[in-house]
């Protein structure tokens, strides 16, 4: 083993300490009063129930910390709190709202009251539809609204919504988790110096496998 | 208002720290010249004044990007796409204090600092070569150079040996080799590139390496080192890894002991005497406390970019220049060029998936003009364009299909993704009378200056151009066995390449242009104007290395011209 493989080794350990067992045990035991209990500053209360279920599916805690560990419904929710425009308010806004609709039209209850395998059947229908299905499924929203006239005071497709939403957070979810200290310094390949550039190496000698983080 | 008169007569003054400016300070200064130097910004001090050079995404709280109410102070500044963010949008001026008009959208790009532009420049160096300064005289559009290749190769070698150019000699008579340090490297696909266009093209085109403004190698250079490979220039570089104003030519200036350096000093005018036919000084407001100054010296060079000097040309009225100091023909403001660029093909490669890089190469290739190098082609577009690009792994968004969510997600998007490559176009732009910018004096600033409103577009020329890029990347791509091969045109608005040239150009008569071959004003020889307004035609190379080599040259010309008070 090299210097640099020792020292890249020592980072990851020092990485795996911050998340030992004791620490995911605590964070698992008060994680359902957590998620109950959050008061969202963007989207309503049970929106913001919602979204950390469905973060929960989309990236849940493995040998790696999970969107709980690195509070990313919390990031989403003052991101569009304090950064976006008006009209992605509104839009995800509105979105939520519409995933709402759908879970109760799926389950026949609040999503406030849904269950994690709830949360887990009713993601995997839209983000795993085939291309075909999902094309479908805009199309739904197309023809319900005309987009020169968009009437306020009609709702968006309950299924066009949630798959728009479910992609939108997704696509956050995976931005906020990469750029997290957490997992760049210590999941992916944290290289803030690299002194040089090796054009064309093995993958697995370069960041052992592992994607530069910045 | 009563002026204040400053008392010392410098032997010169310089107006800005930029690209030009550095130079022109360091020159004047190590010439034994006194020298003022006068920044309208504020002051930056090398790595002292880089906040956010070690920044990570997770130092901010939303990774860099700005709140709304940040964003709408720089809304045309923002027109790049990249730069305004927490880690570099300090560099660039705020919209509502320094506005400007647009009767056809101008993107002007700028930063008010010591430094200027030289902080957040893209590094790219290229020479002109005689293609380039015979272009005019051959097809007509504009005048012609007053000068040729050798007149200005020994000034590009002088400031290529000083700020370190890494790049590889190619031998090309369009594109000159300059005093290279070792070059980068190119990646798996980027080589995989090069070496199919040299199997599939005859027409003289070829794949390299970006030549480019940082320190490779063993050489030494003053207070800077190597470049790390980092890829965060834009912030400004802890270990003068690339050249700016600020780690090279103000320190080599400041060291000589002739340089008083004056930020927040507004230039608003060229102050002249008829008499001695001669220009005495500059009339500087301060940006802070707005008193006027009147500073005198025996030589001024104006060197406060492109724009920003022709509007001190402009505002430099007197019964003897009506329209502007050095106006006599007409042209100051007009033949306004930038290069047009955003036109290309963009593509994915299938292969080399156990293959990787080590560091963020600040760098890409580059693929030398091959387009009307010879009078017979008979193309319907005259003059070229270069290709500048490169091939990367791409993130996350290739592993949609297989990992929706979930482990396999997570797992998914720590790993690289797929080779993707592209090739974008760097178009010469023709240097067109009615392109143009002017001044409204209704409109003035805080300060009492009138704005700048801009007035240019791109013409057939540059649109059939396009076409040509586009589909000439597209074939290369193709025969290159890349997939998914997209080409793309998303032209924009003239200023966007960041290479505003042209307003007070260089040429052989006084009825038609600005500048002569010294850069200086014809009919007032001790006003020498070196950023890029001197710029006769734009070539298809990025400008800065011109620039540095004519301000050397030109401090040389006013060396040997002027004399100093103590001579």
């Amino acid at each position: 083993m090299n210097r640099r493989q020792a020292l890249r080794n020592l980072g990851l350990g020092a990485g795996a300490i911050i998340i030992g067992p004791t620490t995911l045990n605590l964070l698992q035991s008060c994680k359902s009063d957590a998620q109950h209990t959050w008061k969202p500053v963007f989207l309503s209360a049970s929106n913001g129930f919602a979204l950390k279920q469905i973060l929960e599916v989309i990236l849940p805690k493995t040998d790696t910390p999970g969107a709980e560990d690195l509070n990313i419904a919390e990031f989403i929710d003052s991101y569009m709190n304090e950064i976006v425009s008006e009209d992605r308010k509104q839009n995800f806004n509105e979105s939520a709202n519409a995933f709402s609709r759908a879970f109760k039209n799926e389950f026949n209850k609040e999503e406030a009251e849904g269950t994690a395998e709830e949360y887990e059947q009713i993601v995997g229908k839209y983000l795993k539809a085939t291309p075909a299905e999902k094309e479908k499924i805009v199309k739904r929203n197309t023809e319900t609204q005309d987009p020169q006239d968009k009437d306020p005071g009609i709702e968006i497709d309950p299924d066009a919504g949630s798959l728009a939403y479910l992609q939108e957070v997704r696509g956050l979810a995976i931005w906020a988790y990469k750029t997290s200290e957490e997992i760049g310094e210590n999941v992916m390949w944290y290289d803030p110096i690299p002194g040089e550039y090796i054009p064309c190496g093995s993958i697995d000698d370069l960041g052992g496998g592992k994607a530069m983080s910045l | 208002m009563s002026n204040f008169y400053e008392s010392e007569i410098y032997d010169a003054i310089v107006v800005g720290t930029g690209i030009s400016g550095g130079w022109a300070a360091k020159e004047l200064t190590e010439k034994g010249f006194k020298t003022l130097v006068l920044e309208r910004g504020r002051m930056v001090k090398h790595i002292e004044d880089y906040p956010t050079m070690n920044d990570d995404p997770w130092d901010y709280k939303f990774k860099g990007q700005l709140t709304p109410e940040e964003r709408a102070r720089q809304k045309k500044q923002s027109r790049t796409g990249y730069t305004i963010n927490k880690a570099s949008a300090h560099w660039f001026v705020d919209d509502i204090k320094h506005p400007y008009n647009e009767e056809k959208r101008f993107d002007w790009m700028r930063g008010y600092h010591v430094g200027g532009r030289s902080l957040m420049w893209g590094r790219q160096t290229y020479r002109l070569s005689d293609l380039d300064f015979t272009a005019n005289k051959k097809d007509g559009y504009g005048v012609d150079w007053p000068i040729r290749y050798k007149d200005i190769a020994p000034w590009y070698d002088y400031v290529e040996s000083f700020i370190g150019v890494s790049g590889e000699k190619l031998g090309l008579s369009q594109l000159p080799d300059g005093k290279f340090l070792p070059q980068m490297q190119l990646n798996c696909v980027e080589d995989h590139l090069k070496s199919k266009i040299a199997e599939n093209f005859d027409d003289g085109r070829l794949l390299t390496i970006g030549r480019v403004a940082h320190i490779t190698g063993n050489k030494e250079f003053e207070g800077r080192s190597n470049c790390q490979y980092r890829n965060r220039c834009i912030r400004g570089c802890p270990y003068g890894g690339y050249f700016s104003s600020n780690s090279s030519t103000l320190p080599a200036a400041e060291k000589t002991g002739n340089m008083t350096l004056r930020p927040n000093s507004i230039v608003s005018e060229v102050v002249y005497d008829a008499d001695k036919k001669r220009a005495t000084g500059v009339k500087v407001i301060d940006a802070e406390t707005k008193e006027e100054i009147v500073y005198k010296a025996n030589v001024i060079f104006l060197c406060a970019s492109t724009v920003a000097s022709t509007s001190i040309l402009m505002q430099s009225k007197s019964d003897r220049f009506e329209n502007g100091l050095g106006n006599d023909s007409g042209e100051l403001g007009h033949n306004l060029m930038d290069h047009h660029f955003r036109a290309g093909a963009s593509a994915k490669y299938d292969g080399f998936e156990d293959k990787y890089y080590k560091g963020r190469r600040p760098n890409g290739i580059y693929l030398p003009r091959f387009r009307n190098l010879k009078n017979n082609e008979n193309r319907d577009f005259i003059r070229g364009y270069g290709y500048q690009g490169g091939a990367g792994r791409g993130n996350w968004t290739e592993a949609i299909a297989e990992a929706s969510y979930g482990k396999e997600l997570k797992e998914a998007i720590v790993k690289p993704g797929g080779w993707t490559m592209g090739l974008m176009g760097f178009g010469e732009t023709l240097p067109y009378h009615e392109n143009k910018m002017y001044l409204d004096q209704d409109k003035k600033d805080e300060w009492g200056l009138p704005t700048v409103t801009f007035n240019a577009e791109f013409k057939e020329n540059e649109l059939k151009m396009r076409k040509d890029m586009i589909e000439q990347a597209v074939d290369m791509l193709e025969k290159g066995g890349f997939r998914d091969v997209q080409g793309y045109d998303n032209i924009g608005a003239p200023g966007l390449g960041i290479h505003e040239m042209g307003t007070a150009r260089m040429g052989r008569d006084p009825k038609t242009s600005v500048l002569n071959g010294n850069n200086q004003v014809h009919t007032v020889p001790n006003v020498y104007v070196t950023d890029g307004s001197f710029m006769t035609s734009a070539g298809c190379q990025n400008p800065s290395l011109t620039y540095m080599a004519m301000t050397a040259r030109a401090a040389d010309h006013a060396a040997k011209n002027f004399k100093k008070s103590n001579a």
